[in-house]
């Protein structure tokens, strides 16, 4: 396997308005320092809680959002220098499925224009019957029939719009999906549904998925490899099996530990985090997570650990783990 | 109960029945549109003016509260029962603080307090409820507060007078992980100390699971199985309950394609007539549309509405 996405020393900072007598502008750290290679065919799970800076991740790599330094590089070529026909091709290349099917689709196009927009826009298809019958084959392709084409977003159920997001992503054959909470807002009985469309597609397209969720039980069912991620930085990166099973870094072991499990046999004692995510305007020195660590030694305060390869495959950014230990 | 569209009433809930024990944790689990939060608003007499009661009673210590008039209601809600709803950035005033919006409970049932006693007793509750430094918090705005601390603010909002119920619908769906863990350990302490009951809607089977004692499962607008969490989750009864057991991916790893549901779940407008899941369900029979199944028992305190898998007679 090869890395087709390459991301070194990423980092986005958001401005925030200044004051008339504030001297100098104030940012949010959303992400500081991501180091990342998703592996073709892999799919990459991306946990966090809010302001873990995952979704910023996404919207980063599809460049909706300019990183602030850092390079991004696709099969080996850096995405920031590429201009005109070259960026245009990368950006169909990797498109988006995101959470709320309901925001997400304009409610005044018929889905099959909603399809076939970027389609044409990419001059995918040639002419208005083509586009046609390139829209029917990709609703076919996500479970719906040919004829819904005509019909407009507030006729389907949510499962249903959340497979004409996922058609919209796949009408200009990406190799790279970034699915941001796509089954977050679904009910039980469809979000089974939709991981399991995802796992076709895959197989059957040869995607690479970067699937953010901040549910862990989804992001074992789907991921190869597991990324935590808790204010803007990798605290644990992981194949999927060693990250359950290891479970290195004390955040890890307490977002596990906080998942309710859908059993009524006794469970572990649980670890319930004291206090809430810092902000990441102000970040809290050394390591981020020691304010609300459990583990939290005097070097946690002072200096910041770096993510580091404990085993093969398997990194952790925390102290406890420092080499010689 | 149902919702008025121009000339016609669509049915929404149909004879819906099931009963919150004293001291114990009810959870009502259903998908979207099932009926659930409904259900909730009609007990608080809080339903939205389209929708119209059709029949049935609510009894509270015995007293139908649908008999109860506004004035009465008035005096019940906050005080005997109490709501804490999903959205807790929504349902706070953001321009009075939260101090003052958790002092007029006080206010209203316990008009004797002064304003002095009841300002302590609300910076006493935020402490309770686990606010760090309640003295400050209590002069500031719902703006200034993480999600978390709202919905504790909400939570000490509902439990200011000590109520009976209290009715929590989806109260930590908006939470993260680690937050939801901190609420519901809360929920728990509360009630121990309250010895009052709650009745818990979501749809997150896990949240059930290691929160309530019993569980109703609804499925477009009746209850399709009740039992305790044992009966639901070791043997459940109901297809549907089966099913959606069996779509939830879990921690613990699965092995193959994680099983689903065909279907999508049903809106007001296209109920089928007999049992509602039958277009659904994998062990669906020919009679099963013809009439609508009772709840029958099939194990003491364990009921399915079901032909296939309940103990009723078949039509």
């Amino acid at each position: 396997m090869s890395a087709l996405l390459e991301i070194r020393g990423l980092k986005k900072y958001f401005g925030l308005k200044r004051h008339l007598f504030q001297r100098r502008t104030r940012f949010v750290h959303a992400l500081d320092g991501i180091d990342l290679d998703l592996m073709e065919g892999e799919t990459l799970g991306v946990v966090g809680e809010s302001g873990s800076g995952k979704s910023t991740l996404g919207r980063t790599i599809v460049r909706l959002e300019e990183p602030s330094a850092g390079s991004i590089r696709y099969l080996g070529r850096d995405v920031s220098a590429l201009r005109g026909a070259d960026a245009q091709a990368f950006r169909a290349r990797i498109q988006m499925v995101f959470q709320d099917p309901y925001a997400s689709l304009n409610p005044r196009l018929s889905v099959g224009h909603a399809l076939a927009e970027p389609m044409l826009v990419h001059r995918k298809v040639a002419g208005r019957r083509a586009a046609r019958q390139a829209v029917g084959a990709l609703l076919g392709q996500v479970g719906l029939r040919p004829e819904m084409a005509s019909s407009y977003p507030f006729a389907f159920s949510g499962g249903q719009r959340q497979r004409i997001g996922i058609a919209r992503a796949l009408a200009l054959e990406p190799k790279i999906l970034i699915c941001d909470e796509a089954v977050s807002a679904l009910d039980v009985s469809v979000q089974s549904q939709i991981l399991n469309l995802f796992n076709q597609l895959k197989k059957a397209l040869g995607l690479t998925y970067l699937f953010i969720t901040h549910d862990l039980s989804v992001v074992r069912y789907v991921s190869d490899r597991v990324m935590v991620m808790y204010l803007g930085q990798v605290v644990e990166l992981a194949p999927r099996d060693a990250f359950f099973a290891r479970r290195l870094h004390p955040y890890t072991r307490a977002l596990i530990s906080a998942a309710p499990l859908v059993s009524t046999a006794p469970r572990e004692a649980r670890i319930i985090l004291q206090g809430e995510i810092p902000n990441a305007i102000d970040p809290p020195s050394g390591c981020r997570f020691h304010t609300r660590c459990p583990n939290v030694m005097d070097a946690c305060r002072r200096v910041e650990p770096q993510l580091r390869e404990i085993e093969a495959g398997h990194h952790v950014r925390c102290h406890l783990y420092a080499a010689g230990q | 109960m149902g919702f008025q569209e121009d000339e016609h009433v669509h049915g929404l809930i149909d004879n819906l029945c099931f009963a919150v024990t004293e001291g114990s944790v009810l959870g009502v689990v259903g998908e979207s549109g099932c009926g659930k939060s409904m259900a909730a608003l009609s007990v608080m007499r809080l339903l939205p003016s389209a929708a119209v009661v059709q029949g049935g009673e609510i009894l509270f210590n015995g007293a139908n509260l649908l008999a109860k008039t506004e004035a009465e209601m008035e005096k019940i809600r906050g005080r005997d029962i109490a709501m804490v709803f999903q959205e807790p950035m929504t349902s706070l005033n953001p321009v009075h603080t939260v101090g003052r919006q958790i002092g007029e409970v006080f206010r209203i049932h316990r008009s004797a307090m002064g304003a002095e006693e009841r300002r302590a007793a609300t910076v006493a509750l935020l402490g309770e409820v686990g606010i760090a430094n309640p003295e400050q918090r209590c002069d500031q705005y719902s703006h200034q507060l993480s999600g978390g601390m709202r919905q504790r603010v909400m939570i000490a909002m509902a439990v200011a007078c000590g109520p009976q119920l209290l009715l929590a619908d989806e109260p930590t769906t908006a939470l993260d992980g680690t937050i939801q863990a901190q609420v519901l350990a809360l929920m728990q302490e509360l009630k121990q100390q309250t010895q009052g009951s709650i009745m818990l809607i979501t749809h997150n089977l896990g949240v059930v699971a290691e929160t309530c004692n019993d569980v109703v499962i609804m499925y477009a607008g009746r209850v399709v199985e009740s039992g305790t969490i044992g009966h639901i989750f070791d043997q459940p009864g109901h297809p549907y309950t089966r099913g959606l057991l069996a779509s939830i991916p879990s921690l613990a790893g699965n092995a193959g394609e994680l099983f689903s549901i065909p279907g999508t779940v049903p809106s007001a407008e296209s109920f089928e007539p007999g049992c509602r899941f039958a277009p659904r369900c994998q062990l669906r029979r020919e009679y099963c549309s013809r009439e609508v199944p009772p709840m029958t028992e099939i194990a003491p305190g364990h009921a399915v509405a079901c032909w296939v898998t309940g103990s009723g007679r078949q039509p």
